[in-house]
């Protein structure tokens, strides 16, 4: 214990060298603006700064890659919270009671809440990585695809049982982005699914261009239609952050306890980390939280639980990839190979050949997250003054964003056309009241889902009895099947009290 | 009746389209090797759910009193308590406006591979400020140039990405763009 | 008032037209004058990306223009493939082709096929082999004792990549071997290192910090000669195994460019592999240390390549 903290210490000394503080500032503002922006997602914005670090020495290429990654899963809150568009696919889940609260202008207290979880959760994060990270990498090793695939279908009941009046339409939302996702050449033969012989279908339907052209296009054209005359979110009221105070953040202990281990544990899940434990860590306060019949309606459990989520799942991926080499994100893979540019290989050995490297790298997050909530608190103003410039050309901004990040993540116009066309299936979810984040979360977890599916049964010879004879994924299905009793009985149980009332 | 056959129209709409998939879906021509499951198991799974799935609503719809037909249509969702209130109610509707701003970027996703990305969003940018009903001219030209250039400027020079140049003549111009910012 | 209103409008992109237009019309004599998309049909941080990250920087100075890197992962290297393929022939776009891709040709018919583009060189060979976990499995032979008892899994890339001809070509020689695919590098690795599969199928390089931390190590190499890295480690020909597919990358521009460019890309990339940095980068990847081929070559090789694993996809579908 005693070895760690020196390291720490001498980690901690070495992050405020001027060079690696300016490689963490930078890469917490860069991070926080690709976060914020729609359309620019946080993986695609670490591999558009990977050439920045090839001039670099190692030290402030990683941390500079780590900044952004810490408070790239951040700065997409403020938006979904403002502007009910969110930033990256983990913020899907602030649009419920982060957009609720602020639209009932409240808006200073759900961005407090979110800051704070963000502080917290990343704290929470650092710790582990520093104290636990070789017996976590274990748990890491552990998962075989029967686990990824019992963790992503528990994912997917977060938003179908939310709401049960409309369990039906959600599961076909649902069902609808699944298969939008498995449209192009299938991941495991290659053999074209749904192409019709066109190049455009080929190579598939990211969720990226689904979630931006529903919520940001889709948003965009609602209010257009409206002609760009939305009442204004803050009424006249000042805007800026209102952190909450420890008080009553002690009340909400317990989402804070279950959200940082969900986050640290879902992290692990390669393919959709943040993004999963975000979604799973709301699907479970809404099975445990005390005020889960409110949660949707803008209470603090419904945006702390994924902000502190996404935040700590920065550790699940952190820890394998640096104890074992493994990574388990798109982020990650990129920090990965940042390493292998300066001809640094991670795994158990780097804490014996570059023990400074790793620590230094640590106590960058630790600095990192102060250096996240400053920012955070001092971004928001910025970003609110955003709010008050005529609507027509945020708006196009908006757009032009949500249309070059597309772009840039495969430099293909077809990813433009599938904005255009999921913009206008958003606006018409919007007008039938159909739910587009079950179809947002299909598109973004089917291909996890399909391939871990696939895998365990290649893997397992059709023994579809895996999934219950392995404790991992036994667990993770008993709470699927919770998550998808529960509503119904609870249905249940408000008929037959309606029907004792009515006798 | 009329409401009723309202509720049903989109699961009708998303059956059709999950029977004629399905269709598909036997048709990819390629078989797994030995019992592994083949590339078409899980589309196949997710259709069959989907079919369930639209004739349970269907049939609810069908047999749930009028009231009740009526709800389950715009039964709502995870989104539904976001939305909510300020709709159509208090503020005017401009289909018109809806359809243009679809068309408009139709058109500029079109034309991107064509014009090149400057011209392009310059016109983009412009017109649709326009059409959202902004009415300063200088702000708009302003703006038009101003932000296309500095998209420009931000993603080719700064972050490395080619966005399209357009074919000639109209490449000259991206060219040109490229020639002042630098972009080597 | 309408009318006058229409006319403001039109002119007002009229005067931004003339704006724009009086640049003159830049004369494009020279190639190349803008930056070279650099296509790797993968995801970042894997083998081919890294390969082209080095060699697209090594490049910069030679060209004199930015060569961005352009990550088109999916479907074992085809998305990035059709996207290249669709590109124009103008010589500014170039792609990495890794022999995973190179492989559907014999397996999986795509919908390209070697006629559509030009080598421009091969830049790294690797060799394949298989590679166990800690301690288990002394050496081949008990492999291929527990191999005739029970089904080992082994961890591939996925199916119709050099690791399924090669586990197919070992199981039509009696060894009972299971394929499991997992496209993520990310998840083959720590399915092996989690003992969830028996064996790993992969290039040398691409592991070699777990080889160096003891956490896996190499049971058999696919080649014809012992690597010096590792001269314990049998290959497959001592073993009587004849199959050698080793991992090759090669650069290629689309058929149909002008020859002049593709003159100056080849001796482009000529010159950037014999930087001292490139050499540097092959030896820690494992690489061969002469990789580089010039188109020539390297046409030669992928033929032969091709018909080598045509040969062995026929016999072993036979049985």
């Amino acid at each position: 214990m005693f070895d760690i903290l020196h390291s720490l210490a001498a980690g901690f000394i070495h992050v405020l060298a001027p060079v690696n503080l300016a490689a963490l500032a930078v890469g917490l503002v860069v991070g926080m603006l690709v976060a914020v922006l729609p359309g620019l997602t946080l993986v695609m914005g670490v591999v558009l700064a990977l050439p920045f670090t090839y001039g670099m020495s190692v030290t402030p290429s990683i941390i500079l890659l780590t900044a952004m990654y810490v408070s790239g899963t951040y700065g997409g809150a403020i938006t979904s919270i403002l502007f009910r568009i969110p930033g990256e696919p983990m913020d899907v889940p602030l649009l419920w009671d982060g957009y609720s609260m602020a639209h009932v202008g409240r808006p200073a207290e759900a961005l407090g809440w979110t800051l704070f979880a963000a502080v917290t959760g990343g704290f929470i994060t650092a710790t582990i990585m520093v104290t636990l990270a070789l017996p976590f990498a274990k748990v890491a090793l552990t998962f075989d695809a029967p686990e990824y695939f019992a963790i992503v279908l528990f994912g997917f009941t977060s938003v179908v049982a939310l709401d049960n009046g409309s369990l039906g339409n959600a599961f076909i939302s649902l069902l609808l982005g699944m298969l939008i996702s498995a449209v192009g050449v299938d991941q495991i033969y290659g053999v074209a699914r749904f192409t019709y012989g066109t190049d455009m279908l080929n190579g598939g339907i990211g969720y990226l261009p689904v979630m931006v052209g529903a919520y940001g296009l889709g948003e965009v054209l609602a209010r257009l239609e409206q002609g760009f005359a939305s009442p204004p979110l803050l009424g006249d009221g000042k805007v800026s952050t209102r952190i909450p105070s420890l008080a009553e953040a002690w009340k909400l202990r317990a989402t804070f306890a279950r959200s940082s281990l969900v986050g640290v544990l879902c992290g692990i899940v390669p393919g959709a980390g943040a993004t999963i434990a975000s979604f799973v860590s709301y699907g479970i306060e809404g099975q445990y939280c005390r005020r889960r019949d409110r949660l949707g309606s803008g209470i603090p459990e419904g945006i702390v639980a994924p902000q502190v989520a996404s935040t700590a799942s920065v550790g699940g991926h952190m820890v394998p990839l640096l104890t074992l080499g493994i990574p388990g994100s798109g982020a990650t893979a990129v920090i990965l190979g940042a390493f292998l540019l300066h001809g640094i290989q991670p795994g158990p050995q780097i804490f014996q050949t570059q023990p400074l490297l790793v620590y230094t790298i640590f106590a960058s997050v630790f600095v990192g997250v102060i250096g996240m909530g400053l920012l955070g608190y001092f971004a928001i103003r910025p970003l609110i003054k955003v709010l008050y410039l005529p609507e027509a050309i945020v708006s196009v901004f908006v757009v032009m964003f949500c249309l070059i990040g597309a772009y840039s993540e495969h430099n293909d116009v077809s990813d433009l056309w599938m904005i255009v066309v999921f913009g206008v299936v958003g606006y018409l979810f919007e007008r039938w009241r159909f739910p587009i984040a079950p179809m947002v979360l299909g598109c973004i977890l089917g291909p996890v889902a399909e391939g871990a599916l696939m895998t365990t049964m290649i893997s397992y010879h059709n023994d579809w009895t895996v999934f219950f004879t392995r404790p991992v994924s036994a667990a993770a299905m008993a709470l699927t099947a919770v998550a998808l009793l529960y509503p119904a009985i609870r249905g249940l149980r408000r008929r037959r009290s309606v029907a004792a009332a009515a006798s | 009746m009329r409401p009723k056959a309202r509720a049903l129209l989109p699961y009708l709409l998303v059956l059709a389209g999950a029977c004629v998939l399905t269709w598909n879906s036997l048709h990819f021509g390629f078989t797994a090797p030995g019992d592994r499951p083949g590339p078409d198991t899980w589309p196949r799974a997710i259709l069959a759910l989907m079919i369930v799935a639209c004739l349970a609503r269907i049939g609810t719809v069908l047999w749930s009193r009028r009231d009740g037909g009526a709800r389950a249509g715009g039964g709502g969702g995870d989104d539904q308590r976001v939305v909510g209130e300020p709709e159509a109610a208090t503020t005017g509707r401009y289909p018109l406006l809806l359809v243009a701003g679809i068309g408009l970027t139709i058109a500029y996703v079109a034309l991107l591979t064509t014009l090149g990305f400057y011209l392009d969003s310059v016109i983009y940018i412009g017109t649709l400020i326009r059409i959202g009903r902004y009415r300063r001219w200088p702000v708009i030209a302003a703006v038009a140039v101003g932000g296309a250039f500095v998209l420009m400027l931000v993603f080719m020079k700064v972050v490395y990405l080619s966005l399209p140049i357009g074919r000639p003549p109209f490449s000259a111009i991206s060219l040109a763009m490229m020639t002042i910012m630098h972009i080597r | 008032m309408r009318p006058f209103k229409a006319f403001r409008f039109l002119s007002c992109w009229y005067l931004l037209l003339l704006i724009a237009v009086p640049f003159p019309a830049f004369a494009q004599d020279k190639y190349p004058s803008r930056p070279i998309d650099f296509i790797v049909p993968w995801g970042p941080g894997g083998g081919s990306d890294q390969t082209a990250r080095e060699l697209g920087k090594l490049l910069e100075p030679e060209l004199h223009v930015s060569v961005p890197i352009i990550n088109t992962p999916g479907a074992t290297g085809n998305v990035g493939m059709t996207k290249f393929l669709t590109s124009p022939a103008d010589g500014y776009t170039i792609c990495i082709l890794a022999w995973d891709t190179y492989a559907l040709l014999a397996t999986n018919r795509p919908q390209w096929s070697v006629k559509d583009f030009v080598p421009l060189g091969i830049v790294i060979q690797l060799p394949s082999g298989f590679y166990v976990a800690g301690d288990r499995f002394a050496n081949w032979q008990a492999v291929e004792q527990a191999a005739r008892v029970r089904p080992l899994k082994v961890a591939i890339s996925g199916f119709g990549s050099p690791d399924e001809i090669t586990t197919n070509f070992l199981i039509s020689k009696g060894l009972k071997l299971n394929a499991v695919p997992f496209a993520k590098p990310g998840e083959r690795y720590s399915v092996l290192l989690g003992g969830h599969v028996d064996l790993l199928y992969s290039p040398a390089g691409n592991i070699k910090s777990f080889v160096d931390s003891k956490q896996m190590r190499p049971i058999i190499f696919f080649s014809k000669k012992r690597l010096s890295e590792f001269p314990a480690i049998p290959t497959s020909k001592e073993l009587g195994y004849d199959i050698t597919l080793p991992q090759r990358r090669a650069i290629l521009v689309k058929a149909g460019t002008d020859p002049a460019k593709v003159a100056l890309l080849s001796e482009a990339i000529r010159k950037a592999v014999a930087t001292p940095q490139y050499k540097a980068f092959l030896k820690e990847s494992v690489a061969v240390p002469d990789s580089y081929l010039p188109t020539k070559a390297t046409e030669t090789v992928m033929r032969s390549d091709l018909q080598n694993m045509e040969r062995i996809v026929r016999a072993t579908a036979k049985k």
